[in-house]
């Protein structure tokens, strides 16, 4: 124990080393020139003013930043100080050294400001994001949609002919992990940060609204340019991944607030589910816990409502100006495979919700009419929700209907080819093909109904209606997809066709235990979990992404790029920093 | 466990909808009075024994990391009684009798909005 404490101690000297200061933006910081962000310098104990000194590139930081931070004696009783000056902008691209200094101890940290070529290589840029998509997604989709035989695929995914392509980094600011808030938040804003977060780097503040803010992509076309702005989602509108194109809060289940901040970048089309964060609190079913009718303020704000697949085709077919917020459900809308086919989860109760490609056609029919061109955002949450469910199924059905959404982009670069499109998961998921399971080996075990190598062979999925998905998911050969982890379940080797899988339950203690409605499922297993049992679920990874993308400003992707680094390349597509010299 | 009258799941609510729920005239007649339901328990929150939900299939929620899933619309949040020690067998379907209550009340300690309540709740599996 004293060997111990005497470490620690020793810790404690070394400058930098978990008391130094903190100072965000962070060291190797990239930042669009122009754009909005907050400076905060926080020092490990309390100090006085009179012994700080913080200088940029040599000089006081104020010469630079146009202001005096704050200085907070004693930031929400950390025990330490802190500078913050909130929403300054640094016009001039270059290199920066930041140099932050407390009686014998300092700090130094180096930005990049860039800027972007004055004339954009794009007019529009439409960025897909399967949530969760994994390298399997892809594969299974091929596999499920298209077929296979003699080992070429019978067809080819709308995905399969994106030109360019990049490996993405996904680790955060504090854990090699990641979530999809701070992922998507980076691709957003070209800031890393912290699991939760979005649009803030992680601090030490106390309120979730208190962190440094980096402006987002959506405040920054709407501060540089005329265009247009559409999020569409078949998840809450509210989620990490829409919410990340907007929204400034250290934790991604602010979801009044985030709907708030929907509401001040005002997007043109915003379209998903979530509407229980709409409503006020009197209103039974409402998430709010405030009186704001937010539905009564967007409609007030010139926004058309559509709360079906009927009342949106209807909104588009009428649109002439102003815009669409599409509401389909209190909150996630079901997954694709459960609206076309199985009719389970909220689809009773939300019998006509549009699917991805829908929403994405009636984006683009508005958002085209803007002569200054648009951003479109769009998320399937689906790919990540199911996988994290461990329901395979679900996911790859979803990825399917996420290709579906990105061939009716397809169709639209080909006529308007000043288009980028961008099309990259947030984060992996372990999920991997093993091979096929073949209900008509003998014997009972699932497990010897298992085919690997030549044993294999092929799936006998249909599809007669030729509309790209399955006819059916329980076909007597199907795939076998495993992942990497997973909680306490029963492995049924078979789709759900109940439900989505909902593989471990929550016992008194709220340890997760396998769910036993699959206990009797013919041929069912116990699967030990091998992740903590506070874990409902299987969990992300942390393995690359990969990111494909064509059209004007694609070129740029390549190689291993952190996906920090995708939002230079959209800024300069859409050249939000024009060199004014 | 004595039988008090029987309540689904199909008879709390009338609709659904986007612009909120609408209560099925079943439940308010019931409000106030002991009734008897079917269902799954959880925790409302981790190893919260405080307050529970009983929901029509089994159900977990999850936020870590992005799983982000609430509890189905219609569940129903579980006050247990006094002597009510807060064990069940999860995933077990289990009937729950408790003094029915409907009406937005925010529960913190379930960091949870209830519309639907039965409290002073005990249960056995059925």
């Amino acid at each position: 124990m004293k060997r111990l404490i005497l470490s620690t101690a020793a810790m404690a000297l070394i400058p930098g080393l978990a008391l130094g200061q903190a100072i965000y933006p962070l060291d190797r910081a990239t930042i669009l020139s122009g754009s909005k962000f907050d400076f905060k310098v926080e020092f490990p104990t309390v100090v006085q003013p009179d012994q700080v000194e913080v200088l940029i590139n040599g000089e006081s930081y104020d010469t630079l930043l146009g202001a005096k931070a704050e200085f907070i004696e004693n930031e929400d009783e950390s025990g330490g100080s802190s500078l913050v000056l909130r929403d300054v902008t640094i016009t001039e691209p270059g290199s920066y050294t930041v140099e932050a200094k407390a009686g014998d101890t300092s700090r130094s940290v180096g930005w990049e400001v860039f800027g972007t070529s004055a004339e954009p290589k794009a007019k529009n840029v439409i960025f897909f994001l399967g949530d969760g998509m994994t390298v399997a997604h892809r594969t299974a989709a091929r596999i499920l949609s298209k077929g296979n035989t003699e080992g070429k695929a019978d067809g080819r995914l709308a995905i399969d002919d994106l030109q360019y392509m990049a490996f993405i980094g996904t680790s955060s600011q504090d854990s090699i992990h990641n979530d999809s808030a701070n992922t998507m938040a980076a691709y957003m804003t070209g800031h890393k940060s912290v699991v939760n977060a979005l649009g803030v780097y992680g601090s030490r503040a106390a309120s979730n609204f208190d962190h440094p803010k980096v402006e987002t992509l959506g405040e920054a076309i709407r501060r540089a340019t005329g265009k247009s702005i559409g999020i569409v989602t078949n998840t809450e509108v509210q989620d990490a991944t829409p919410a990340a194109v907007v929204s400034h809060t250290r934790s991604r289940n602010d979801k009044p607030e985030i709907t708030e901040m929907h509401f001040a970048v005002a997007p043109d089309v915003l379209m998903g589910g979530g509407s229980a964060y709409f409503l006020p609190q009197s209103t039974p079913g409402s998430k709010r816990v405030d009186d704001k009718d937010m539905i009564a303020e967007f409609q007030g704000a010139g926004y058309t409502l559509a709360t079906s697949a009927t009342e949106l085709q209807q909104a588009v077919a009428d649109h002439t100006d102003g815009k669409i917020l599409g509401l389909f459900n209190t909150g996630n809308l079901d997954t694709t495979l459960d609206i076309r086919q199985l009719k389970k989860g909220t689809v009773e109760q939300f019998p006509d919700q549009p699917l991805v490609a829908d929403m994405t056609r009636a984006a683009l029919d508005v958002l085209s009419k803007d002569p200054d061109g648009f951003f479109l955002m769009v998320e399937d949450g689906h790919t990540d929700k199911a996988t994290h469910a461990l329901d395979w199924e679900r996911a790859v059905y979803d990825m399917i209907a996420l290709d579906q959404a990105i061939a009716v982009a397809r169709e639209f670069q080909e006529a308007n080819p000043d288009t980028l499109i961008i099309f990259v998961g947030d984060h992996t998921h372990g999920l991997s093909i093993t091979g096929t399971v073949d209900d008509d080996k003998p014997g009972d075990e699932m497990r010897e109904k298992v085919g690997t190598y030549g044993d294999a062979g092929f799936t006998n999925y249909t599809d007669e209606d030729g509309d790209g998905y399955p006819d059916r998911m329980d076909v007597s050969k199907r795939l076998m997809m495993y992942l990497g982890n997973f909680p306490d379940h029963y492995e049924t080797f078979r789709p759900k066709l109940d439900g989505q899988f909902v593989p471990a339950v929550a016992d008194a203690d709220g340890n997760y235990v396998a769910n036993e409605a699959y206990k009797d499922v013919p041929g069912a297993v116990l699967r030990t979990g091998n992740i903590p049992v506070s874990m409902n679920a299987g969990t992300h990874s942390v393995d690359d992404e990969v990111l494909q993308a064509s059209g004007p400003g694609a070129e740029n992707f390549h190689g291993y790029m952190e996906n920090s680094d995708v939002y230079r390349v959209i800024a300069e597509a859409l050249a939000l920093a024009p060199a004014t010299n | 466990m004595p039988q008090s009258p029987f309540l689904d799941f199909d008879e709390l609510y009338a609709r659904i909808g986007a612009f909120g729920h609408e209560f099925h005239e079943r439940l308010k007649a019931l409000d106030g009075t002991t009734v008897t339901m079917r269902g799954y328990l959880a925790p409302a929150a981790p190893g919260s024994r405080e307050v529970l939900v009983l929901t029509r299939a089994p159900a977990a929620t999850g936020r870590e990391g992005g799983t982000d899933q609430g509890w189905p619309e219609d569940a129903v949040f579980v006050l247990p009684a006094a002597e009510e020690a807060g064990d069940f067998a999860p995933g077990r379907l289990t009937e729950v009798e408790g003094v029915l209550e409907h009406g937005p009340l925010r529960l913190d300690a379930a960091g949870a909005s209830s519309l639907v309540r039965l409290r002073g709740a005990r249960w056995a599996p059925s």
